[in-house]
């Protein structure tokens, strides 16, 4: 019998006076800290008319605050050789910086004065620049590519038009432009506050060193009145297939399928996640073997979103080799989707798929950054900061039955969406 | 508030240096001990520079890399990958210009059981008609899927102007359409038994394992490998002639701007103050030209601005994606930053030598990385201490050398400019684009 993987990784937690939750990984082997900030703020916050804001707002937080002048935010972190970076998701909107341990406690400082000080200094020029600059972002990252709208039509056919999941973080441009500097001081001071915030430290920091830092630079940032976040109601599976077809000028015939599922941190999640992985994660699975193999998919992938506000999404996605359509291969993709369903996984591949996801797994945790990240995310998603250290053994823990059970509640055929770009002649 | 902390030097780091032996079949093992790391890298080196593909058939050495893994002769089609990934490990094969690299990733309680794998797939695959067909299709829709990318076709056209003709280097690894197609499961069998062999190899091995472990482990997978291969150089690479074209790509919303020069390699003596000098104009967040054109006039996402080595010679690449209307501007703004009209400062200096020096240690935390970027230099057969070496070059680097270096290589009227966009859009006339009229100027 193959061993397995037992890795742990130390923690402490805390909160402070003001709300603010604290997680440490000491890690002795390696030379820097990673400082992670994640925010439970997110695009699914955002109100309408006001698309694309999270991110939006994400940008100006390198702008400058009472103490760092605009553009020195970046200018300090390239002095002391750090990195740093941010992204604006559905649920959270996170910032990072990986520095040698000698200038730990300056990140701090730096996201303290702008977590208290941010509005002192954000003007109309500054909101103004990186309004364009978000706008350049989506022109790059969606307008300018193939494909680059697909997210935007899937979350229409998968939710109301009304529903927090609705849009996508990068938002409209009509939004971006009607965005104001009001919108800005009032959205910082609803949710940029201590008690909103959880701040991961991983590397070379002893915990009472690191909480003693986190403590004296953060824990001063004074409390705002408890303003929680509204609950999103769960969603049901669909049940009435919704299809929508994009003829556009894209190199390929694509399908994307998409599934409600409950979201990330509900307990059942695992299992549609290792059943996702069953069926596309590796060379064996069955959607690679009965669809690539067989030459009728360039390419197939299965994936769970992530979300955590009442619903999450499946998407699954396959691109038509040439002179095979689409109609073809989503009916291939059903079938081989439904005898999956009906068969449930074997023993064999569930134990693969269980030891792919440890080394996934062990490779996401290997960097610091990438570490302090998965702490943070599991307290805020999971109110379980420890989640690092069970994880593998929640998921070794699955059985066929339960893998089996739960695809068969969320993931049947007539449960999915479909959205087929079709190449314009 | 509290008073800015002040920071101290961070202690002292060197690139980890390996344990190294040799196999009995001469592939030298670098063996990189890394404890708390538990996911092993290993990387298997193999000396086989593009230029050996005939013409006729470009894109064999990708194609046979990607084959790799399909299955072998005693593991026929997915009873192959079913070993891998039942010992929860993952491998691949990719070719690049000068070498073959074959890698694993297994966690530490399976790599025993894995490397094994790795030595079956790189010394006796099967490489059957089906998967080399399924393959060679793929890599087809794979190049539609790049053309259909605007900074792919500037790069690519900045490739073929500022390489010699003759050389393979100015065609993508992975081939192009006409070569690809032709490809067949006869070509890729004989390329390999041609090819790939132990001569000049390197195996890598990164994570929290014994040397001796490491070193039984090689030894039983690759120390019994024969082959009757041939030493094969890279051919050397020589300058293009350059260009300056705007490549029309009708619906596209955004200009696609590459600018670019022939390069050096890193055994160069002005490889530390050009990467000094490519930070501070247009390599890093706070760089002249990423502040000008991003932070102030908000044209831009981002530019990014890279000295890219080859064994000999290199490429230097300035890239930025701006709206259409904006991009001629964006152009002159680029054209007046390259000039370097205002000398570097010492504190733009002391700045760049800071960041890239204090942040080495950061990006090499993991196995995958250190196993990456020790590839890179058995790659470039280059010294198993080059990047202790370059740390300490950097340190040493003045202003008038980044400037010297910087300008020796780069500068506007040498520079080769592409810009795909739509074409109508831009509003290209004599006055908004001087450039286009002028051709590229050899470098004195």
């Amino acid at each position: 019998m193959l061993k397995c993987v037992k890795q742990t990784f130390p923690l402490s937690t805390s909160t402070l006076a003001n709300g603010l939750r604290v997680a440490i990984n000491h890690d002795p082997w390696v030379p820097g800290v990673a400082v992670n900030l994640w925010y439970d703020v997110g695009s699914s916050d955002e109100q309408r008319g006001r698309t694309g804001f999270a991110h939006l707002f994400e940008h100006l937080m390198f702008s400058g605050s009472a103490n760092v002048a605009n553009g020195e935010f970046d200018t300090i972190m390239q002095q002391v050789g750090g990195h740093s970076n941010a992204s604006t998701n559905f649920d959270c909107t996170n910032y990072y910086e990986v520095v040698p341990a000698s200038a730990v406690e300056l990140a701090l400082w730096l996201e303290a004065d702008r977590l208290s000080t941010l509005l002192e200094r954000v003007d109309q020029t500054n909101l103004d620049t990186q309004r364009d600059v978000v706008k350049e972002e989506k022109r790059q990252s969606h307008d300018n590519v193939p494909y680059g709208d697909a997210f935007e039509h899937l979350l229409a056919l998968t939710f109301p038009a009304d529903h927090p999941y609705a849009h996508l973080p990068i938002g409209s441009m009509a939004d971006l432009d009607d965005a104001t500097l009001d919108d800005v001081h009032q959205f910082f001071r609803r949710y940029y506050r201590p008690d909103n915030l959880i701040v991961s430290l991983a590397g070379a920091i002893e915990p009472d060193r690191g909480l003693e830092l986190v403590n004296h630079y953060l824990g001063e940032v004074a409390m705002a009145p408890t303003n929680p976040r509204p609950t999103v109601a769960a969603l049901p599976a669909m049940t009435a297939l919704s299809r929508q077809e994009v003829v556009a000028s894209v190199p390929q015939d694509v399908i994307y399928l998409t599934w409600r599922i409950p979201p990330i941190s509900d307990p059942g999640n695992d299992a549609l996640n290792i059943w996702l992985s069953v069926i596309s994660g590796s060379m064996t699975s069955r959607l690679t073997e009965g669809l690539v193999r067989t030459n009728l998919a360039d390419s197939v992938d299965c994936y769970d979103l992530g979300l955590n506000r009442g619903n999450s999404v499946v998407v699954a996605t396959a691109a038509c080799v040439e002179g095979v359509s689409p109609e073809q291969l989503e009916e291939a993709m059903s079938s081989l989707w439904e005898q999956a369903i009906n068969q449930g996984p074997t023993a064999v591949e569930l134990d693969r798929a269980k030891r792919l996801e440890d080394l996934q797994y062990l490779s996401d945790c290997a960097s610091t950054r990438s570490r302090a990240e998965h702490i943070g995310a599991a307290w805020a998603l999971f109110n379980d900061a420890d989640e690092i250290n069970h994880h593998l053994d929640d998921i070794h823990a699955l059985t066929t039955d339960a893998v089996a059970q739960a695809a068969s509640q969320w993931l049947r055929p007539e449960q999915r969406a479909v959205l087929t770009y079709r190449r314009s002649a | 508030m509290r008073p800015r902390p002040d920071i101290t030097a961070p202690l002292s780091w060197q690139f980890p240096t390996p344990q190294q032996s040799t196999l009995s079949s001469g592939i030298e093992v670098w063996h990189y001990r890394l404890p708390g790391q538990y996911v092993v890298t290993a990387r298997l080196i193999i000396e086989l520079p593009l230029s050996v593909e005939q013409p006729q058939l470009e894109g064999i050495s990708s194609l046979t890399a990607r084959c790799l893994a399909e299955g072998t002769i005693d593991h026929p089609g997915l009873s192959f990958a079913s070993a891998i990934e039942n010992l929860g490990a993952q491998a691949t094969g990719a070719a690049g210009n000068s070498t073959v690299q074959v890698t694993l990733e297994a966690p530490v309680t399976s790599f025993g059981q894995a490397l094994p794998l790795l030595a079956e797939m790189t010394m006796s695959p099967a490489l059957a008609d089906d998967d080399t067909d399924r393959l060679k299709v793929s890599r087809l829709a794979e190049i539609g899927q790049q053309e259909s990318h605007g900074p792919y076709l500037a790069s690519t056209a900045l490739r073929q102007c500022l390489l010699g003709a003759d050389s393979r280097l100015t065609r993508p690894a992975g081939g192009l359409s006409a070569s690809v197609a032709a490809l067949s499961g006869t070509e890729v069998r004989d390329f390999h038994q041609r090819h790939y062999g132990p001569r000049d190899a390197i195996l890598v091995i990164a994570g929290d394992l014994e040397h001796d472990q490491v070193e039984a482990y090689a030894q039983a997978s690759l120390g019994s490998w024969k082959s009757a291969t041939s030493a094969i150089s890279p051919a050397p690479v020589r300058p293009g002639p350059g260009r300056r074209a705007i490549i029309d790509r009708p619906g596209a919303v955004q200009a696609d701007l590459a600018f670019g020069w022939f390069g050096i390699d890193q055994a160069d003596r002005r490889w530390a103050a050009l990467q000094v000098a490519c930070t501070i104009v247009g390599g890093s967040f706070t760089s002249r030209i990423n502040h000008r054109l991003r932070e102030e006039l908000g044209y831009t996402y981002g530019v990014s601005l890279e000295a890219m080595p080859f064994r000999q010679g290199g490429l230097i690449y300035l890239t930025a994606a701006t709206r259409t209307e904006v991009a001629l501007a964006a152009v002159a703004e680029i054209m007046d930053l390259l000039a370097l009209k205002q000398a570097f400062t010492a504190d733009e200096v002391s700045q760049a030598i800071n960041y890239m020096r204090r942040s080495a240690p950061l990006l090499f935390d993991t196995a995958e990385s250190v196993a990456g970027q020790a590839a890179s230099l058995a790659a470039g057969r280059l010294p198993i201490d080059q990047v202790s070496r370059y740390l300490e070059e950097l340190a040493n680097v003045s202003a008038a050398q980044a400037m010297d270096a910087f300008t020796s290589l780069v500068t506007p009227a040498s520079a080769s400019i592409i810009a795909v966009a739509e074409a109508g859009g831009l509003g290209a006339s004599e006055t908004t684009a001087p450039w286009l009229q002028v051709p590229v100027a050899p470098l004195a």
